[in-house]
This record gives C-alpha cells, sequence and structure tokens, in this order.
C-alpha cells in the first residue's frame, strides 16, 4: 500500500539521522512501524511527499501543508518514545542513560 | 419525582488524590464520622505483583482506569478552535485520574494572598484578596510538610532562612551535588538569589524511578513507590482496615444533589460486572470535593446550584510556564550524588521579582533548575527538548558529556473575564457534557513572561553556558499547566465568590470543596503543597461540623 509504504519511508529517514548501525535498523523500523500503527499513525499525507531521507522529511516538517507536517511530526515522536523508551535501543544509539545502570 | 437512593453515609469524600487524603487523615482522626465513602475513578485495587493500588498508573502508557478517550477536557484559546487539552502527567497517587502528583514542595508568600491589596483595581475586578490571614496557611502548612517529609538540602541558605523559605520539616539528603553547588554559587555572584530547594516523592519524572533518594540503593523493580518513605501508603493502608470507611473505585461522579440550599447527596456512575454503567446516589448531609480543578468544575456545573451570580467556573487559571535547555561547558561528574540529585534535588530562584526591578508588576514566580539528563526520562526528555533528527543527535551527545541544565518557570497567572470553564454540548462516555476551558491570557502574563524572556539568557550567562535555546511562550494547545486553580473560588461575599472562607458553598451547605479550585490567585510558585494545607484546613471545619 503506497501509504504504508511512505510511513516506512519517514521512519527510515528519521532513523537515519541518528547515525545507527546497519543491523539494528531493520529491527527497529519493524518496531516503530508496529507502535505507529497502534496509534492509528498512517501516513496517507505523506504518501506523495517523496520522503527519501532526512532532508527530504525536514522540508515536509518545516514545508506549509499542515497536514503532511503533523503526520510528520507525530512519526518522529513515535521514532523517539520508541528509540529513547528502551535501554536496548539507547545502547545502539549510544544514548546511555546514568540510570540504566543503576535499575 | 423522589430522588433514589441506593446506600446514604454521614459524609462523601470525593477523589484520594493530593488533597482528599488530608481531608480523609483529619476527618477520621476526629469524633463524628463514623461512616465515610470515598469515591474515585481510579481502582482501590491490588494489581498481581504490586503492592499499592495505582501504582502501576505511575508509569506513562499504562491505561487509566477511567480512559482518556472516554474522558477529556477541551481547550479553547484565543483564535483557536477547541482542542483537546493535553494531560500534563497521566498519574495517578492512589487510583484516580489525576492531573498532578507533587514534586516540587514550595510554599505561597504572604504577599501571593493580597494581589487585590497590592495593586488595586488596576489588574482588573477578578483579582481579589485572598479571605483568610496567611498565618492560618501557615499552620496547615507545617502539619502537610511533617507528614510528607519532602528531601531537602539547604545549601544557598541559612537553615532558618530555608525554613522560612520552603518550610520544614525536611529529610536531608545527601547533597549538594557538584552541579547544584556550581549552580547556586554562580548565580550568587551575579546577584540571583538561588538555594537548593525541596521536593518529595521523588523523581520529577522518573516515574518509576528506580534508587531511594537517601540510600542511593536501587529499589525492587516494579515497586518503586515502596521504596521511599511515602505517607499515601501509610495512609491507604490505615484507611482500609477502618470500619468507618467505604472505599469505592471506578466511580464518575456526576452530580452533586441540592436542594433548598442544602447538600442532600452526590450522584455518580460505576461499571456493573457486565461492564454496563450504573447510577448510584449515596444521600448524605455532608460533601467534601476534592478531585481537581477540573473534575470539581464540571461537577460544580453540573450539579444543582442555583448559581445566581455566575461565578461558577470563573476565575480560572493555570500557572504560567516556561522552559528553556542550557548546555554548560562543566564536564558531567559520574558520582551518585550528582545521580540522586538529579533525581530528587532542584536549584530554586524564588524572588527575582524583588531584585529591584521596576513597573506596574513586580511579582513573578520562581525558576526550578536540574540536571534534565537525569531528571528526565529518556523518552520524555527527548519529547520535551522538542528537536529533531541531526540536532537532536547533537544534543544528546553533548549533554552526555556535560550538564545540560533545565529551567523550568512557574509564574502566577491572574484570573481574568477570559479564563473560566464552562460545559459544552459534546458528551463524553458517562453521558456528562464534556468541559471547556477558555484561556485569553491576562495582559500581566504576557508582561511576565516578557520579563522572563529577559531573565532566562541572564540564567544562562551566569552559568556559563554555552549554548541557551528558549522554548516559545506557549499558546495554542500549548498552553498547558500541571496547575489548576479557581473556578470556585472563596471569599467573604456570596455576591463575589462560590465558597465562604472555610471553603463551604454559599448556595449548597454542608458542601465543601478542598482541592484548588478555592484559590482566588494563583500564587507565584507551584500550588500543589498550598491546595494540600488548605484541605487540612478546610477538614478541620468539617470535622467539627460532624462532631
Amino acid at each position: 500500500m503506497a501509504s504504508d509504504d511512505a510511513l516506512a519511508d519517514v521512519v527510515a529517514a528519521v532513523l537515519d539521522a541518528y547515525g545507527l548501525p546497519e543491523a539494528s535498523l531493520e529491527p527497529l523500523a519493524g518496531q516503530v512501524l508496529t507502535a505507529a500503527r497502534e496509534r492509528g499513525l498512517g501516513s496517507a499525507d505523506l504518501a506523495g511527499a517523496g520522503v527519501r531521507g532526512w532532508e527530504d522529511l525536514r522540508r515536509v516538517l518545516d514545508g506549509p501543508d499542515e497536514r503532511a507536517r503533523a503526520s510528520a511530526e507525530s512519526v518522529c515522536a513515535c521514532v523517539n518514545d520508541v528509540l529513547f523508551s528502551s535501554p536496548r535501543w539507547r545502547r545502539e544509539v549510544g544514548y546511555e542513560h546514568p540510570m540504566d545502570e543503576l535499575g | 419525582m423522589s430522588t433514589r437512593w441506593t446506600s446514604s453515609a454521614d459524609a462523601v469524600v470525593v477523589g484520594f488524590g493530593l488533597t482528599g487524603a488530608p481531608v480523609l487523615e483529619r476527618l477520621l482522626g476526629a469524633s463524628g464520622a463514623g461512616d465515610v465513602a470515598v469515591l474515585d475513578r481510579g481502582a482501590f485495587w491490588e494489581p498481581e505483583g504490586h503492592a499499592f493500588p495505582g501504582e502501576r498508573s505511575l508509569i506513562l502508557d499504562r491505561p487509566l482506569t477511567v480512559d482518556p478517550r472516554e474522558d477529556h477536557v477541551l481547550l479553547r484559546t484565543p483564535g483557536a478552535g477547541p482542542a483537546r487539552l493535553r494531560k500534563w502527567w497521566a498519574s495517578r497517587l492512589a487510583g484516580g485520574g489525576s492531573w498532578l502528583w507533587y514534586g516540587q514542595l514550595s510554599r505561597f508568600r504572604p504577599s501571593d494572598l493580597r494581589m487585590r491589596s497590592a495593586y488595586g483595581g488596576a489588574l482588573g475586578p477578578e483579582v481579589r484578596d485572598w479571605p483568610i490571614d496567611f498565618a492560618e496557611l501557615d499552620r496547615a502548612y507545617a502539619h502537610i510538610q511533617g507528614r510528607l517529609r519532602p528531601f531537602g538540602c539547604a545549601y544557598g541558605h541559612t537553615e532558618a532562612a530555608y525554613r522560612d523559605f520552603d518550610g520544614g520539616p525536611y529529610l536531608e539528603r545527601p547533597g549538594p551535588s557538584h552541579l547544584e553547588r556550581l549552580m547556586v554559587d554562580r548565580l550568587g555572584r551575579d546577584g540571583l538569589n538561588a538555594y537548593v530547594g525541596q521536593s518529595c516523592l521523588g523523581g520529577r519524572a522518573w516515574d518509576t524511578c528506580p534508587v531511594s533518594p537517601v540510600t542511593g540503593r536501587p529499589a525492587e523493580r516494579g515497586r518503586p513507590m515502596l521504596a521511599r518513605p511515602n505517607w499515601y501508603v501509610d495512609l491507604y493502608g490505615t484507611l482500609r482496615e477502618d470500619p468507618r470507611v467505604r472505599l469505592l473505585g471506578g466511580c464518575y461522579v456526576s452530580r452533586v444533589l441540592v436542594d433548598g440550599g442544602a447538600v442532600q447527596g452526590v450522584e455518580y456512575l460505576q461499571r456493573d460486572d457486565a461492564g454496563d454503567l450504573r447510577t448510584r446516589r449515596i444521600r448524605c448531609g455532608t460533601v467534601v470535593l476534592a478531585p481537581g480543578a477540573l473534575e470539581t468544575n464540571r461537577i460544580l456545573l453540573s450539579s444543582d446550584l442555583p448559581d445566581r451570580n455566575g461565578l461558577l467556573g470563573r476565575r480560572f487559571t493555570f500557572t504560567l510556564e516556561r522552559t528553556a535547555y542550557l548546555v554548560t561547558a562543566e564536564p558531567r561528574e559520574r558520582d551518585l550524588a550528582d545521580r540522586l540529585a538529579g533525581l530528587y534535588g532542584n536549584v530554586v530562584i524564588k524572588d527575582f521579582y524583588d531584585l529591584g526591578e521596576t513597573g506596574p508588576l513586580r511579582k513573578g514566580g520562581k525558576f526550578a533548575l536540574y540536571d534534565a539528563y537525569i531528571a528526565e526520562s529518556p523518552a520524555r526528555h527527548v519529547r520535551n527538548l522538542r528537536m529533531r533528527g541531526p540536532e537532536l543527535a547533537r544534543f544528546l551527545r553533548a549533554e552526555r558529556g556535560h550538564y545540560v541544565v533545565k529551567v523550568s518557570f512557574k509564574g502566577e497567572s491572574l484570573p481574568s473575564a477570559g479564563k473560566f470553564v464552562s460545559l459544552s454540548a459534546r458528551r463524553n462516555a458517562f453521558g456528562a457534557r464534556v468541559p471547556t476551558v477558555t484561556y485569553t491570557p491576562h495582559p500581566a502574563d504576557l508582561l511576565l513572561q516578557e520579563r522572563v524572556t529577559a531573565i532566562l539568557p541572564r540564567i544562562g550567562r551566569a552559568l556559563g553556558a554555552v549554548e541557551t535555546r528558549v522554548h516559545p511562550v506557549p499558546s495554542g494547545e500549548d498552553l498547558v499547566s500541571a496547575h489548576h486553580h479557581g473556578g470556585a473560588v472563596f471569599g467573604d461575599d456570596a455576591a463575589q465568590a462560590v465558597l465562604d472562607r472555610d471553603c463551604e458553598c454559599f448556595e449548597a451547605r454542608g458542601l465543601f470543596v478542598a482541592d484548588s479550585s478555592f484559590m482566588p490567585t494563583s500564587g507565584a510558585t507551584n500550588s500543589s503543597l498550598t491546595a494540600m494545607a488548605n484541605a487540612h484546613r478546610v477538614a478541620g471545619v468539617v470535622a467539627a461540623r460532624l462532631s
């Protein structure tokens, strides 16, 4: 489906910005897509935006299309929630938290 | 048609949270309350593996007993249609659907109660003095702080001055940390009166805070609250064993029943075993509302009150909010005291408005400064930063090596004709009309935000920040606060206030309000301690009445 592809493209674009190890990208993207669908995030509004990387996504985020921008922001928030809620993914992104080792 | 009562009680307390707890403690410590029903939206349950009801609710992303999709509040701001008011915390203390929980405990000042006297009518007719003396509040502060025993560290003050500012007693915690000492010293050199403040329950954002604030030992997973001294845990245990108390969870209070100027009882909805909503009514001559200002306003507006002066829902305010993140050049220490201070401590600048500034409004608010990297759970921290992509990645790398200070401002938000709660035509899942908060900033709110815009960079310079990111003045859907006040304010004159000085409703004797709805003005700091202190004061009146 076009909107599902667009969702995957946007997720990939956000993850691209964090410089994650190659091996982490696929499982993390899968987890994010699941969370995004659970939240009811579709990206029909982004289907025609042609997002193929962070710079494309940044243009949408800074652009005048409010619906596309809102969708892109929701997907960005979803990626961050998945990524930074998990000690495992935090380690992958190089953001170990000082409390992780205490907890 | 005569009312069909399903049960009766001497008194009903609505809400077992911040303010319901002090009410119940005092009520049951006196004679006369032989049968007290406690209604809460949450469930008084013991989930498997958890020792305290509602404990799971302190973890974000777990469902509330009352689903937010079933019950919400609308926000209407200038130039924008109604949108859902965002919850600051999706957390509960003891089973409820609370909009806030206390983290930082800060006392009001005597001047906070005398805005009308200080400024005359210049700030508008809605701004009025409190009808009580500060000394009455002061006594109640001492009682509540004695119960809560917040964690403190008097660095930046003499012990006596510290108690005068934020009260006592408090539990001495390790510290000051390296960062706290550094901040207090540098801000002091710049003429800003800073000190290490008090906080409670531990972990302003690490809802599952994994370490004890005193010992630094990791808490047992899944039982974060039991790792700390917690008055609520003890009180709940006492109430559960008390034969005079009925704890009723999962109750959605729809209205207070009033007849002939006196309260007759409470109507609420509860799901039966099949999941169907059932209407129940408790007959009683005394009702204490303590579910939080938003809920109290909804309940009062839905009740049988004549509202002869059109005051219900009026003079509702949020505390003004503002945030900045400062990236310092100071390398991050890795010792335990530093981490604990990040969780439990905060450096406070409370009286910036007394620094010789001039202008029509000399009151202000309170800045709390803390180590955002530690204090905020990572996912929330990233949300709060409001950055994305490479910019976010760069920022996160920087703060791993250097201190990043979050500056959180809480300021006085003045009541005005443009701030009120009303009921919309929309109905929620319980069939109740959805409340709408209309919020048009008072001109003085905007003036204060202008000052804050100037002060935040000053704080950044004082701390030697290499980067200062000041978030814009919140507007529209971002105009949200955990501190809700007013809507049923107290006063001496029935033509000007919903409640009398004892917080008993002028139009319904026997109906008391014990949460922050009573506040005529919001004060210039966090308000939860003041709301709890007043609840203790009001409960004394209720207890005497029942006796």
